[in-house]
């Protein structure tokens, strides 16, 4: 055991954690749709925008060496957005069935986290202080976002219970997987993890349960306010986090 | 490794819970109820239909006067009729007759616009085609003016495959230079729906363009 003292590049899970987590990819499906329906830049043009501004916000991300809010935050969103435009472009433009990339990538994070561990010994989220672990950190997240996209899509198209009802249905299993880890001591890496697949299909309900016409069974607030609103929330939670530096941890390097 | 499982019993729990919940309390409509919707529609509307189609085809030849004359027969014979239809189900009536309300609105406006004819005469067809409103269903699949828009067991086609054949539809010049317009217009508000995972009404669109296709 050393003394040198290496900070965890990403940060601890805390109720603010996950609120900011499931804003982020609320906010991630609003704005795909958004950009994909009004900017009528198209689906291919977006993806590739989106994914260069994404680069950039790693690259950030990376050069940071420690967790800074903004930068992780920022990286997140994007990738929620990222992610949900990979899945919609395998559908739409390749035609690839739901049913087949939701399989595609469960097996793509199985593989991430079965290299991850064979290089590293450890899936631990508090001991991310390497570019090579925070880079299998964040493959790692790319492909939750994804799988969750397809996974919730697949869930909307094959029992078209709504919005709400998604909603409720995801709620449930994060409750459920909640209760495993504090009362049946289901291992928190696992829990975390899956966890973070099953906040995007609900985030993503919950959004398109906002920003959706009457008519189609939403509120009405339209895909710009809702972004906007929730953005700023992200924005509140990020300044609060940054001051108060909650999240941050350190970790004895080995 | 006595995670997985559990992990999988704490994933699959709250799921038999959900739809166990689900199937008690909304119940899927019977037969006997489709059965009763159809018995209660507005009977043989044909002769209205046939107007609609001659008002459609004048339309498409750029003579708006002409089809706004045709409408007009529409009109009046809607109107005769208003008191027996009504009786027959309001709710029917209200369906076409709002449809009917748009159709004359566009071919009466200063400078008709020949999309927004084309689009209202398609919805006013397909409300006399189906007035109890939704998918009409035949034999199980689910058809929107004549285009079948679910599987056998009532459930929405991926809309994704949908907006793929009404681009083909578009692509390969199925669609008359006259009504593409309009049915990009349904593709754009498929392809809205789509996004947002709503298949059953991006199918509806979808289905609204490539009956543009069949004419």
């Amino acid at each position: 055991m050393s003394n040198v003292i290496a900070y965890n590049r990403v940060p601890k899970v805390t109720f603010d954690f996950w609120l900011i987590k499931l804003m982020a990819v609320t906010m991630g499906e609003t704005a795909a749709d958004y950009l994909a329906v009004n900017m009528s830049l198209g689906l291919t043009a977006t993806s590739l925008l989106m994914a260069g501004v994404l680069i950039v916000a790693l690259i950030a991300q990376f050069a940071q060496k420690r967790y800074v809010p903004w930068a992780y935050w920022l990286a997140v969103v994007l990738i929620s957005i990222v992610g949900t435009l990979v899945t919609d472009n395998l559908v739409d433009n390749f035609g690839v069935p739901l049913l087949v990339s939701t399989l595609l990538f469960t097996v793509a994070l199985a593989v991430t986290f079965a290299l991850w561990y064979a290089s590293e010994k450890t899936l631990s989220i508090h001991s991310i202080f390497t570019n090579k672990r925070e880079a299998f950190y964040w493959l790692a997240i790319l492909f939750t976002f994804a799988l969750g996209t397809a996974a919730g899509d697949l869930v909307a198209e094959k029992f078209a219970i709504g919005y709400l009802g998604t909603g409720i249905l995801f709620g449930m299993i994060i409750s459920s997987l909640a209760a495993g880890y504090f009362m049946l001591g289901l291992d928190a890496i696992l829990g975390f993890w899956l966890v973070y697949i099953f906040t995007r299909p609900l985030g993503a309900s919950f959004g398109d349960l906002l920003s959706q016409p009457h008519e189609y069974g939403g509120f009405g607030l339209g895909t710009i306010i809702t972004s906007v609103l929730f953005l700023a929330t992200i924005a509140a939670i990020v300044i609060y986090m940054s001051i108060s530096h909650e999240g941050e941890e350190r970790v004895p390097a080995q | 490794m006595k995670q997985i499982p559990l992990a999988l019993i704490l994933i699959a729990a709250p799921v038999v819970l959900f739809f166990a919940g689900n199937a008690s309390l909304v119940p899927r409509p019977t037969a006997a109820a489709t059965g009763a919707n159809t018995a209660q529609s507005l009977g043989d509307l044909s002769a209205l239909k046939t107007i609609i189609n001659d008002v459609d085809k004048i339309a498409n030849t750029g003579d708006m006067v002409a089809a706004e004359k045709r409408i007009t027969d529409f009109e009046t014979a809607w109107d005769d009729a208003q008191s027996k239809l009504q009786a027959l189900n309001g709710e029917a009536w209200g369906v076409v007759d709002g449809a009917s309300d748009k159709a004359l609105k566009a071919l009466r406006a200063t400078t008709p616009d020949a999309a927004k004819v084309a689009e209202t005469l398609t919805a006013l067809s397909a409300a006399l085609d189906n007035p109890s409103g939704g998918p009409a269903e035949v034999g199980g699949e689910l058809k929107v003016s004549g285009i079948i828009v679910s599987d056998a067991n009532g459930h929405a086609l991926p809309c994704e495959v949908m907006i793929k054949s009404l681009k083909e539809a578009i692509a390969t010049n199925k669609i008359g230079q006259a009504t593409v317009a309009t049915a990009n217009d349904f593709m754009a508000k498929a392809l809205e729906r789509c996004n947002a995972d709503d298949d059953t009404h991006a199918d509806e669109f979808s289905a609204l363009g490539l009956a543009l296709a069949s004419k």
